[in-house]
């Protein structure tokens, strides 16, 4: 209610307002007085609603168009996963399709090469890429998923060939030493010639020395190296390169070949790899 | 000097006549004319008088006749006159029951309802319709009543 009490109200003022109200209202009745500006009162208001109208309305497409797009937005979204998980699913399948290819043939190689010994076929694990290319150490590992027990010196094959040997194994990897390695020996065979292959430290290259020998009995023997079976590692008489160059090295009264031999597979290029019991 | 608080009555006062304007389609064919604006107008008047007064009603029927596009001057006279007779009975409504004080405003909105309609559209003039907007302003009343009372303890 009333904060201040009202003090008594004066006539005069009401009068002199009622007068004048009663005035407007007369001569805008009588007269028209005040058309002008009830109607500029009037179009304002029309426009103004009409503003406020035409505002609205395209406020509301322009929500609806948001709504749209937010909707398109979703429906690509929605459709680029579904697009990424069907890339991936053939992905994987490809995959699978080439793993199965490669072990099928992995397996028929070793069993029609090695039939009758017994062999396993493992993943690799990893494979020091870095030393593999630059230095002496070629080695890989090899996951043992089903845990077998895997001995030392134990060849190891891929696609139609021999690559290594098993030199150790610590939870569950399989450490395998490649032909490569500078380290490594491998007792090869080609013509009538035996020698011991040791590794360069260069991908896919060994190399062996022979003396005693003249150039003329190298020559008709062909480009072919197999392993000797010499060591008892390796079975014999296994494809596992071919001569690169036949190098004479002369040292005062002593004359030797070094034979450089190229490694017919690159370890890089597989994933699977046979154990030979 | 306009201050925010008198803009803020105008507002009320400005929808009020908006709200009665929105429901005369919908009561008219009851006869019923409900005269909210000059309810709500009736309401500051009587709940602050102190600053309302003769000038400021008339600026404001002025106003309201402008928005309106009525004839210049018809409820700035009404508001006028409403003041003037508010402000007379201001201490005896404070004696007023609610039902006291809705036949009074009542009573008054319906009066200015039937000069509209004698001075604007007398051959719509009817006793029926005017006594029924006055049984349907009694109620009106108590809803501007309670809902401008609420309003103004918040924000006036």
């Amino acid at each position: 209610m009333a904060r201040t009490t009202p003090t008594q109200t004066s006539f005069t003022p009401y009068a002199l307002a009622s007068i004048l109200a009663t005035v407007c209202l007369l001569a805008d009745l009588n007269y028209g007085f005040f058309d002008g500006i009830r109607g500029f009162f009037k179009a304002s208001g029309i426009y103004s609603q009409l503003l406020i109208n035409n505002s609205l309305d395209r406020l509301q497409y322009n929500f609806q168009s948001f709504g749209k797009i937010n909707t398109l937005i979703k429906e690509n979204r929605i459709l680029v996963k579904k697009l990424e998980i069907q890339n991936t699913q053939d992905f994987l399948n490809r995959q699978t399709l080439f793993k199965e290819l490669h072990l099928s043939s992995l397996n028929l190689t070793l069993n029609t090469m090695f039939g009758k010994q017994n062999h396993q076929i493992f993943k690799l694990a990893s494979l020091d890429i870095k030393n593999y290319l630059c230095c002496s150490s070629h080695t890989l590992q090899l996951l043992n998923t089903s845990g077998l027990d895997v001995r030392k010196n134990l060849p190891v094959a891929a696609d139609n060939t021999l690559v290594g040997q098993t030199i150790g194994s610590h939870l569950d990897l399989i450490k395998v030493i490649l032909f490569s390695d500078d380290s490594h020996i491998l007792p090869v065979q080609f013509g009538n010639f035996f020698c011991d292959a040791k590794g360069e430290g260069v991908p896919r290259v060994i190399a062996c020395q022979i003396e005693g020998v003249s150039e003329d009995e190298f020559k008709g023997l062909g480009d072919q190296v197999f392993t000797s079976g010499l060591g008892g590692i390796y079975p014999k008489e296994v494809l596992v390169g071919n001569i690169m160059t036949i190098d004479l090295i002369e040292l005062q009264d002593e004359r030797m070949f070094k034979i450089m031999i190229e490694l017919i597979v690159d370890p890089i290029d597989y994933n699977y790899f046979g154990v030979i019991e | 000097m306009i201050s925010l608080r008198s803009i803020l009555v105008f507002a009320t006062i400005f929808l009020g006549f908006l709200l009665e304007n929105f429901l005369l389609q919908f009561t008219l064919p009851f006869k019923v004319y409900l005269g909210i604006g000059t309810l709500v107008f009736s309401y500051w008047v009587y709940a602050i008088p102190e600053s309302i007064h003769a000038f400021i009603a008339l600026i404001y029927g002025l106003l309201i006749d402008l928005f309106l596009g009525q004839a210049i001057g018809f409820y700035a006279l009404s508001f006028v006159l409403l003041t003037y007779l508010i402000h007379i009975y201001v201490f005896t409504f404070r004696l007023f029951s609610h039902i006291q004080l809705s036949i009074f405003f009542s009573g008054i909105t319906t009066f200015v309802m039937a000069v509209h309609y004698l001075v604007f559209s007398p051959n719509h003039y009817s006793y029926f319709l005017l006594f029924i907007s006055f049984i349907a302003n009694m109620g009106a009343w108590l809803f501007v009543y309670f809902s401008l009372r609420a309003f103004r303890r918040k924000f006036y």
